[in-house]
């Protein structure tokens, strides 16, 4: 289950590439190759630099004119369709964050 | 916010043919073919450059869905599509675009910039192992520009990867780059070459998108512009980072003579415009830190000014390239003429050199420029010394009887010049081409 404290970081077998404001992974495993729109790019960089998806929706938020709501979901629908496809590994922290 | 581009990598397509199987090129500037290619080929030199003229810009807003399929085809065929898309977005010309050549254009970006992603990571498993190994390297050509000189990396199409070791580690390279899979098509022993050519045999691997090219130097050796001295390039070397691969490159300048070198006398132009696109990003990033005098004598003292000199006046005249007119002028060679800058036209907007055979004397003789220049050199041709017809024919030099081997002589040369002769008389455009292509050649390697 996905939630702000969930920690993402980009699969170790994904490499990318920026192109303009977008940026191109390729997965070396399956050799599929996708490309993250700006602000897609702009979540994608964030999780090379480690910061948790809570970090990452405040920066959302902070770039772009959007509510913190929506932000916190199109970060965690396409932290989903990055899982779907291998491209994030997700281990989730909320057991640990609690305690 | 994502897209899946593409489900399954195939490498870029290689360079199609713009000319289909059969079909050729008319010598007549008047015929509808050869002003139709004149028009794309202007139209893509046009959408190439950095800052498009304005007349351009109006041409561009004219063209019609079957132009922009044309200027497609010829952009793919000589590599340059992701590039042209790129310049087309950034100047504001792809307003103009049909959606369906847009995603055309944009699907070939994408998946240039998965491939190199693919290579650069080969890169770094190589570069690693030569590190390891203790073996130091320079990545040229491709390798090196895509992630430097473009803004990004998809905008260079690459064919192989290309490295230069010293010559005495060149077996360890070699040994070091096979051990990670890389085999050459045929077995050979790893330093034979090193006479004659100036890289190994390309290396392949099984699941590699490309080839590796092991370099000792970049210039044939045993030619007349071969490198005087190889020391100096790696004197020169600069640590370069590409797409995150710690690796050394050339010297700017080292950079820009070997594209102008390997453009002209290692491919006689049949690259296409892809060199020319290359030299004006170097000298676009690097050119104001240029010597640009340092950089004439170099080229003239190692015999490669015909090349960097025709290279560079080209990227100029067609790119706008900021190369200095005192510079060009100080290096302009002997017997460059306006009809060699037409012939490196035709070459470069060809994705493949024309098909057959024609000799340098004969294409030579045809680019006289008056019929009294190629009767001479036919006279020339014909009446050979003595001594030489000594040496083609059963017959001493001294012989009384050599006048008749004279008449031999004119037979053979009718047997050999009569059929082109026919076919450039009639306008075979496939033959002119040759005959362009000979005469470059020969010119570059006088």
């Amino acid at each position: 289950m996905l939630s702000p404290l969930t920690h993402v970081t980009p699969h170790p077998q994904v490499v990318a590439t920026a192109v303009r404001r977008e940026i191109v992974l390729l997965s070396m495993a399956t050799s599929d190759y996708y490309t993250l729109n700006e602000s897609g790019a702009h979540i994608w960089r964030d999780l090379q630099e480690g910061f948790s998806l809570l970090e990452i929706s405040h920066r959302l938020v902070d770039q772009y004119d959007v509510s913190p709501a929506r932000a916190q979901q199109s970060l965690l629908n396409l932290i989903r369709m990055l899982a779907a496809e291998q491209l994030v590994l997700v281990k989730d922290n909320t057991e640990e964050e609690s305690n | 916010l994502i897209e899946r581009v593409w489900q399954t990598f195939t490498p870029p397509k290689s360079y199609a043919a713009f000319l289909k199987q059969g079909e050729t090129l008319s010598a007549d500037p008047q015929t509808e073919a050869q002003m139709q290619m004149e028009r794309v080929g202007r139209l893509l030199v046009a959408g190439l450059r950095d800052e498009p003229a304005a007349e351009d810009v109006a041409d561009f807003a004219q063209l019609t869905t079957a132009d922009w399929s044309t200027l497609l085809a010829l952009a793919t065929s000589l590599g340059l599509d992701p590039l042209l898309y790129d310049r087309l977005t950034v100047n504001g010309l792809n307003l103009h675009l049909p959606c369906s050549i847009r995603s055309q254009l944009q699907a070939s970006y994408y998946r240039q910039a998965a491939y190199n992603l693919r290579l650069y990571g080969e890169l770094g498993a190589l570069a690693d192992a030569l590190h390891q190994a203790k073996i130091p390297m320079i990545v040229l050509k491709g390798a090196h520009l895509a992630a430097t000189v473009y803004p990004d990396i998809a905008l260079r199409k690459m064919v192989d990867i290309d490295l230069m070791v010293p010559e005495p580690q060149l077996t360890a390279a070699f040994e070091v780059v096979q051990g990670l899979g890389y085999l050459p098509l045929e077995p050979s022993a790893p330093t034979a070459p090193v006479t004659t050519l100036h890289h190994l045999p390309r290396l392949f691997k099984a699941e590699a998108l490309t080839g590796v090219e092991i370099h000792w130097t970049i210039a044939h050796p045993g030619k007349p512009y071969a490198l005087a001295n190889v020391e100096d390039l790696w004197r020169r070397a600069q640590p370069v980072q590409l797409a995150g691969i710690q690796a050394m490159g050339l010297h700017p300048a080292d950079l820009l003579l070997h594209l102008c070198l390997h453009a002209t006398h290692h491919h006689r132009l049949v690259q296409g415009l892809r060199p020319l696109c290359d030299i004006d990003r170097v000298v676009r990033c690097y050119g104001e830190g240029f010597d640009w005098q340092a950089i004439g004598e170099r080229a003239q003292a190692q015999k490669w000014d015909k090349g960097v000199h025709l290279m560079l006046y080209l990227a100029q005249r067609w790119f706008n390239t900021p190369v200095p007119e005192s510079f060009l002028q100080a290096i302009q060679p002997a017997g460059f003429t306006p009809q060699r800058i037409e012939s490196a036209l035709r070459y470069m907007l060809l994705d493949r050199p024309p098909e057959g055979e024609i000799s340098g004397e004969f294409s030579h003789m045809w680019r006289q420029s008056s019929l009294g220049g190629k009767v001479k050199m036919l006279l020339k041709r014909w009446f050979l010394p003595r001594t030489t017809m000594a040496e083609m024919y059963p017959v001493a030099a001294d012989s009384p009887w050599l006048w008749i081997y004279y008449l031999v002589r004119l037979k053979d040369l009718l047997l050999r010049y009569g059929h082109p002769t026919r076919r450039l008389l009639g306008g075979d455009a496939q033959t002119h081409l040759l005959t362009d292509q000979q005469s470059l050649r020969r010119w570059l390697s006088e």
